[in-house]
């Protein structure tokens, strides 16, 4: 039973996906995977891709073995009822921490780019209360504004890139594979980690109409998160080169290096402005997945009536995991990364091997019967 | 609830007593002096009674139409009695009456009913006399190229203006009374074949369902059948323009014509619809192509130039090239208000001029419009109140807002500008941005009659799409 009347078109989870992956992972991956993988960061996205895919794969998997089920009502037949309701609950610790996580990445994002002496709160207040009117009305709402608003992006994406052709120097490209292939994987958990929240596909599913197309959109927009993900990379080694994980947002030092005409200049207000649009999505996600997952694991029939406490909760979570701005980059960093991927990608993982199993026993039980 | 308690208590049939009808009928109409009870000796004796409201019907053409052959003599030769003393009355827009009820409206219609003696039904002959205008170019929405007829506020003069237009049996058109105390005709149209029959089916329930006092205007209709309650943005689209109509009907939507206003209704509706012109179809390609595109790009300025201004100048100055940064600087020097004040003050002023423009009787238009320039783009600037760069912010502004070419739709842009400048004021371009979230939040839950507001560009469907950048192709469609 499903909390959310609304259903969604493949290609509109495709294309929510995309600012769910790409809104921060632009920002900060760059200079996190440079401190790793040096000048073969561009690499680092292709091995981090490889997660996405079992990502998605184990998704559709569970999907497929237990249709029209989120993960979290699946994970009840899965592995019984008292241990699926364990897996619910560590998400429901999880997904607040994440959620509040993007949720300070953007007010830290606004509040040292754009608006220096606006307070935090405010900042991240008025962003919260978009995203849960957002929210309350329906998936369907979500698909749609994302829609509109992953067009804007691209769009503006693509300009950045054009108009910083000329300021590009690709002989900072070599000399590839200089310590071998090990840094650049390293450098690769990362985005990884960013490619890891593909998992929300295992919560949406159930909203998708056309089941059938899934894989196919899904694939699509891998490939278009990964693309953008490596030519994000290469602009800003191209032109930063070393110096790139020196900036913890490099793609906005890039940006200033814009200027149309001679005239406009400093349009990286703009980008932060626009780029506005992208985290939206991804707090709406989340923040979704956040309330829908409450609502099931609760067992309520609607899930609206939850997502506007759950909505400040995250607000109050976004001060809670982290006390300060250096304290931002250094959980994304480190151990942040680690256990993003422990919950995203490794116990889905191990879901789906339960469910394997399970299924194969049923069948040999089946077999011995007959 | 008075229409139905008239309902219900006129709801027998009419006797085959003529003095028994009458006194029915008097006892309704009670001490209007409006309506004529005439009674008279046809030529064949029968003793009958013409009941009519003098001020709608033509009492000349009643006389001559109606009166003089039945009290022919020549009358009485041709026919015997009875009810066939119907049939030679030499008018064709007849109409059988046949309860206390359907006699009451008839009359008030403006139709002259005629009862015979022993005959439990009368007949109403049409002989309207109503005050109407002639056609004329329709006024909130011209073109240079195209037809220029205009809708009126008489029903059957739309009604010709329409079907004229479509010459085909499948244009339907529908006729429904709302309003207790108006009963105004509103009449459906639209094509079988194109239009959705689950889309009529819907129609015609919100219209059963409807209950209205009067309707005076088609706002009246368009509110109660509108799917969101709360939204600013109009859910059916008002045009005077019969060209309009009959190209939306042959685009799959429905019509509302209503009686005493020049505005038909049309619906579902997107944003797109309102932000394109008939023209856009009667001209060249190329042009209508580029126009429209202008026309979306101010849509966007109508709404966000002024925030924009204030955002940048408040809280991204680098943003401005250092030359230009300098005059807005130089301007804004003597300026004693935060930007945001300033646009605030210059807006609501020009909103004012705007709708004393619009409120003034013509002869003093030109006097508002003269001291509005001198005032607001001299005086104050030169007073150092406002600056001359705001000026032209909210000119530019003012001119990208008519370019909507739906009227409702340009009142809109007029009401969300203001929540975008305090946003553009408080928190810079971020504020901007998280007016603009919310826009779009409300336009992607807002639905016309089933259909999203926002399609086809999310939900996205190539070929709509098709419409809303390019224009559809003339002929070969």
């Amino acid at each position: 039973m499903l909390t959310d009347k609304g259903r969604i078109s493949e290609v509109q989870l495709a294309i929510l996906l995309l600012p769910t992956v790409l809104a921060t992972s632009i920002l900060s991956v760059p200079s996190m995977t440079m401190h790793y993988a040096g000048h073969d960061m561009w690499l680092s996205p292709i091995w981090g891709s490889f997660i996405g895919l079992i990502v998605i794969g184990i998704s559709l998997g569970i999907h497929r073995l237990y249709p029209n089920k989120t993960i979290i009502q699946s994970s009840l037949q899965i592995i019984g009822w008292f241990p699926g309701k364990l897996f619910g609950l560590a998400y429901l610790i999880y997904l607040p921490h994440l959620t509040g996580l993007i949720i300070r990445e953007y007010g830290e994002f606004i509040v040292t780019n754009a608006l220096p002496r606006t307070p935090l709160f405010v900042v991240m207040g008025t962003m919260v209360i978009v995203c849960t009117l957002n929210v309350r009305l329906g998936i369907e709402v979500v698909g749609r504004t994302s829609q509109i608003f992953v067009t804007i992006i691209t769009a503006l994406l693509l300009l950045t890139f054009l108009l910083l052709i000329k300021e590009l120097r690709p002989q900072e490209l070599l000399p590839v594979f200089e310590d071998g292939m090990l840094p650049s994987m390293l450098g690769s958990i990362p985005p990884a980690a960013w490619f890891s929240e593909y998992i929300v596909i295992a919560f949406l599913l159930p909203y998708v109409n056309h089941k059938r197309q899934v894989g196919k959109a899904m694939i699509g927009s891998l490939l278009f998160t990964t693309m953008t993900m490596i030519v994000t990379n290469l602009v800003c080694l191209f032109l930063l080169g070393d110096l790139t994980d020196s900036f913890t947002f490099p793609m906005l030092i890039a940006a200033r290096y814009i200027t149309i005409a001679d005239f406009l200049q400093h349009i990286e207000a703009v980008i932060v402005a626009v780029w506005i649009f992208g985290i939206f999505v991804k707090i709406s996600v989340f923040l979704y997945i956040f309330s829908t997952t409450t609502a099931e694991w609760f067992g309520l029939n609607d899930y609206k009536p939850v997502v506007a406490p759950l909505a400040f909760l995250c607000l109050a979570y976004s001060y809670w995991v982290v006390s300060s701005h250096p304290d931002v980059a250094k959980l994304l960093s480190v151990s942040g990364n680690l256990y993003t991927l422990m919950l995203l990608f490794c116990f889905p993982a191990l879901l789906y091997v339960c469910a394997l199993v399970r299924k194969l026993w049923n069948e040999r039980m089946k077999g011995g019967a007959t | 609830m008075a229409l139905q308690t008239e309902k219900t208590q006129y709801k027998e049939k009419l006797t085959s007593s003529l003095d028994n009808n009458r006194e029915v009928l008097q006892e309704v109409f009670g001490e209007n002096t409006d309506i004529i009870f005439h009674r008279f000796l046809t030529g064949n004796h029968l003793s009958a009674l013409c009941v009519y409201c003098s001020s709608l019907c033509d009492t000349e053409r009643l006389e001559k139409q109606l009166l003089s052959p039945m009290l022919d003599g020549s009358f009485a030769a041709r026919s015997d009695a009875g009810i066939e003393s119907f049939t030679f009355v030499p008018m064709s827009s007849i109409q059988t009456v046949c309860t206390i009820n359907e006699a009451i409206l008839a009359i008030l219609n403006g139709q002259a009913l005629l009862l015979l003696e022993d005959q439990p039904m009368g007949r109403a002959y049409s002989l309207p006399k109503t005050a109407s205008r002639a056609v004329e170019e329709p006024s909130a929405e011209s073109t240079v190229r195209g037809p220029r007829e205009g809708f009126t506020e008489n029903l059957s003069i739309n009604l010709s203006l329409l079907r004229k237009r479509m010459k085909t049996p499948s244009l339907k058109l529908i006729t429904t009374t709302k309003g207790q105390y108006t009963n105004t005709e509103i009449v459906l149209a639209y094509v079988e074949g194109i239009i959705d029959p689950a889309l009529i089916k819907e129609v015609q329930s919100r219209l059963r369902k409807l209950k209205l006092e009067g309707v005076l205007e088609s706002h009246y209709i368009e509110k109660g059948l509108a799917d969101e309650q709360f939204s600013p943005f109009p859910q059916m689209l008002a045009t005077e323009r019969p060209d309009v109509v009959a190209a939306n009907l042959l685009e799959g939507r429905f019509a509302l014509l209503i009686d005493g206003t020049p505005f038909s209704l049309i619906a579902p509706v997107s944003i797109f619809s309102m932000l394109q012109s008939p023209e856009d179809y009667y001209e060249n390609k190329y042009m209508s192509l580029s126009v429209r595109w202008m026309r979306y790009f101010f849509a966007v300025i109508s709404i966000m130039l002024p925030s924009a201004y204030v955002a940048i100048t408040t809280f991204h100055q680098e943003m401005i090239p250092t030359v230009l940064l300098l005059s807005i600087s130089r301007a804004r020097e003597e300026i004693p208000f935060p930007a945001l004040v300033e646009a605030m003050i210059m807006e609501v002023s020009f909103e004012a001029l705007r709708e004393a423009g619009v409120r003034l009787p013509k002869q003093v238009g030109a006097a508002v419009s003269i001291v509005g320039a001198l005032i607001i783009g001299q005086a104050a600037t030169s007073a150092g109140i406002v600056s001359a760069p705001m000026v032209i912010i909210v000119a530019l502004t003012g001119i990208a807002s008519f370019m909507i070419p739906r009227y409702a739709a340009g009142i809109v842009t007029r009401l969300l500008r203001f929540p975008i400048m305090i946003l553009g004021g408080t928190l810079g371009l971020v504020g901007m941005m998280l007016g603009v979230i919310v826009l779009v939040i409300h336009l992607s839950s807002l639905r016309s009659f089933g259909t999203l507001y926002l399609s086809p560009a999310a939900p996205t469907s190539a070929k709509g799409l098709k419409d809303v950048r390019w224009c559809r192709g003339g002929t070969s469609e």
